[in-house]
């Protein structure tokens, strides 16, 4: 249904594409940074004065693009209740955050960074809802700074009461498959570059203590070759950085309609096109990531009255853990985790620890007892954020796996 | 300058505490091992239909036994199979001291009786099978010394007893492999598994059993400090921000409290006839008291502690194994505190 306020977003989004006419028809009418500049400035208008999150959707779909540097940029974040609820109580209570119009999820962030010369970091973010229970879209846009010196730093800090969602690189396949299957046949999405981890071969590197390498890739493949290539190659993508063209004729070069790149730690940017990606690849994400905080609910024993735990099992589908070598870098892998404390009961033959989430109260026993996986044993207190957080540190940090409900005899 | 007979008492404090563990760690998974084998079935557990089982149940001597008549016993592991047949089970990681071989047998003839807690209206089974569940290289040498023990007292048992002896397979899978040492059992099914050997997979034992971490044996103290700082304390840290002027987060708790948590969370409340309660209290005040000697708790009288709850760096069990070493922090008064703070 469209509304007036509808409407008024549609004309906001008309007058910027305006602008963004003129100025290509006369550079010297207004910097970049100016057409940047008001890119970001008619989104927090919009923010200020939408009376509902759907307002400010409707903006980002019919906005045509963002000029250089500057980005639609999503974060997928997990909360049980109310996320603009909560952040405005957290508004309440800390410096750097405030409420602008909660009737559209709308909040104000700021944060310092540097040592010697403090400088801010600030900008306007809309909180959306998913098309899941208990996932939020988090949504701005800005430049790079703003988002990685503020954004990032404030859903670190949030932790436990918010978790980034992860995405595994199956799930990163299906949601830009999706979105190619969304497109008309004319226009086609294209892998541009990635960012990656590389498992090195022993015979390359026998005494290395590092298993892995990381580096950025460029390519121009469709998303099927360049999964079906990483898949070949043990490669690990952190982020994929694509393209949406337009081909006209076989004869013709496509023309670039707009880019993006989404990284496997819950994020993604735009710089058009947003109704496309809302439409299909949106989606995919969060019902991947919905799946897996489905699994993780109730399993510590406090919340099942204390009935046995339910253990969780990370599989890798190779035997990975035949090898002595990828047993010690699982341990040591596990021993650094960030904000936690570990104790290490037994290592060899097989290994038992255990890990405590210290900010969110949360604990587990960590077996390895077969060479293709990982039991997880929630204890008195075993939330979906501590879960999440631990099971995407192992993948990121160790090796992608598979989490799933513990199946004897696997 | 590196102070070598310190580290070295450091690392050999860390090596025993690590050795303790794994072979209390492995007593546990040796009893829920042999609980599978006894009475493996198809019910909702996995058990044999109407079998019962508890690890350390309170059972009653007869007048006539030998060593201890009409007393109460508490054997490590209790298996009903029905009610024509119960197992008692000891288990035994390690004998690496023979002069304790004596006590183990004596333990052994304790349980070579008519014993009565059963779960049957009269508390009694018709048979009962002794047995000794012991790692493999001490298996041979324990039952040889248990038989000479035998003649040379001139006792002989009345029911069955067997030695099974139990190692780790580890191929795909980690397993645990019981195969009968010497002796026999009543049950002709179990009789045959145990005499070709039979391999457990821990992954099922861990899963299935709850993820046992106790039995009745006296745990290691610095495995009961790492449940509780990791599965109790920071599970009850109050609030986000710690207590700024104390540098950590006080947490009150007294030694039964927690062992009814423990026991709630990992044992038994012996809330049934002929329960026993486990964990027990003196494990954990003993880990408390560990607690208060290397400076992460106040003892604040009788049973009562507060911990000083803070993140620790490292490995916990090496932490606390090493700390436990070193002497006891003194606590400076408040008073001098201030003024060192003023100055």
């Amino acid at each position: 249904m469209v509304t007036a306020n509808t409407g008024a977003a549609s004309k906001m989004a008309h007058a910027y594409h305006e602008l963004i006419r003129d100025v290509s028809r006369d550079e010297g009418a207004m910097s970049v940074r100016e057409v940047e500049a008001s890119a970001v400035e008619l989104f927090e208008h919009t923010v200020r004065t939408a009376t509902s999150p759907r307002q400010v959707e409707n903006f980002l779909d019919s906005l045509p693009g963002t000029p250089r540097y500057t980005a639609i940029r999503v974060y997928f974040v997990y909360h049980d209740g109310d996320l603009v609820h909560f952040l405005l109580r957290r508004a309440e209570r800390r410096a750097g955050l405030t409420g602008v119009n909660p009737e559209a999820g709308g909040f104000a962030l700021q944060r310092t960074y540097g040592r010697e010369h403090v400088r801010a970091a600030q900008g306007i973010l809309s909180v959306l809802p998913s098309t899941v229970d208990h996932i939020f879209r988090m949504v701005t846009i800005s430049r790079s700074d703003f988002w990685d010196r503020a954004v990032h730093r404030f859903v670190r800090d949030t932790y436990p009461a918010l978790v980034r969602v992860f995405f595994r690189q199956a799930e990163l396949r299906t949601a830009l498959s999706d979105l190619q299957s969304h497109l008309d046949p004319a226009r086609r999405l294209m892998v541009e570059d990635f960012s990656v981890r590389e498992r090195r071969l022993a015979e390359e590197v026998p005494a290395s203590p590092v298993a892995y390498d990381s580096g950025r890739k460029w390519t121009h493949m469709t998303v099927s070759e360049a999964f079906d290539e990483a898949l070949e190659r043990q490669q690990w993508f952190r982020s994929i950085g694509f393209r949406l063209e337009h081909q006209r004729s076989p004869s013709r070069h496509p023309t670039l309609l707009a880019s993006g790149r989404v990284y496997k730690h819950g994020h993604l940017h735009v710089n058009g096109l947003y109704a496309d990606f809302a439409a299909a690849m949106l989606p995919a994400l969060e019902r991947a990531g919905h799946e897996r905080l489905k699994l993780f609910a109730n399993r510590g024993k406090t919340e099942r009255e204390y009935r046995p735990a339910r253990p969780l099992q990370l599989v890798f589908g190779r035997p990975v853990f035949d090898n002595r070598d990828n047993m010690r870098q699982f341990t040591e892998t596990l021993m650094r985790y960030p904000r936690a404390t570990k104790a290490l009961l037994h290592s060899n033959p097989y290994l038992h620890a255990s890990v405590a989430d210290f900010l969110d109260g949360s604990s587990l026993d960590v077996w390895i007892l077969s060479a293709t996986r990982v039991l997880l044993i929630p204890q008195a207190k075993a939330s979906v954020a501590a879960l999440q957080r631990l099971t995407e540190y192992i993948f990121s940090e160790f090796r992608e796996g598979e989490v799933g409900e513990y199946i004897s005899g696997q | 300058m590196v102070n070598t007979s310190v580290a070295s008492s450091e690392q050999g404090a860390i090596d025993l505490a690590t050795k303790e563990i794994r072979d209390y760690e492995t007593s546990v998974q040796a009893l829920c091992a042999f609980v599978t084998l006894a009475i493996m079935g198809r019910d909702e557990r996995g058990l044999a239909e109407g079998s019962e089982y508890s690890f350390g149940r309170r059972m009653r001597t007869s007048s006539q036994n030998r060593v201890s008549p009409s007393e109460k016993v508490t054997p490590d592991t209790v298996i009903q199979r029905s009610p024509q047949l119960g197992y008692v089970v000891e288990a035994k990681a390690t004998l690496p001291s023979e002069a304790y071989w004596g006590t183990n047998a004596t333990q052994l003839h304790k349980y070579d009786d008519r014993l009565s807690g059963w779960w049957t209206d009269d508390g009694y089974v018709r048979t009962t099978d002794v047995i000794c569940l012991t790692g493999a290289p001490f298996a041979a040498r324990f039952a040889d010394y248990v038989e000479s023990d035998e003649a040379q007292r001139g006792w002989s048992f009345q029911c069955n007893l067997c030695f099974v002896e139990f190692s780790y397979t580890s191929r795909w899978q980690e397993c645990l492999y019981l195969k009968k040492e010497r002796g026999k059992v009543t049950d002709p099914q179990l009789a045959q598994v145990i005499r070709e050997g039979e391999e457990v997979n821990i992954e099922d034992l861990v899963a299935n059993f709850n993820g046992a971490a106790f039995y009745d044996g006296d745990p290691p103290v610095e495995y009961v400090m790492q449940i509780l700082w990791q599965h109790v304390f920071t599970h009850r840290r109050p609030g986000e921000e710690r207590d700024e002027e104390l540098g950590y987060w006080p947490i009150a708790v007294a030694a039964d409290e927690l062992t009814d948590y423990l026991q709630r969370m990992y044992g038994s409340l012996g809330e049934a006839a002929g329960e026993v309660r486990f964990p027990r209290k003196k494990w954990v005040r003993l880990a408390l008291d560990a607690f208060a000697q290397i400076g992460l708790a106040t003892h604040d009288g009788d049973d009562n502690f507060t911990i000083s709850f803070r993140q620790l760096k490292g490995e916990l069990v090496e932490r606390f194994a090493r700390r436990r070493l070193q002497p006891t922090p003194k606590k400076k008064p408040q008073a001098e505190q201030l003024r060192l703070l003023e100055s």
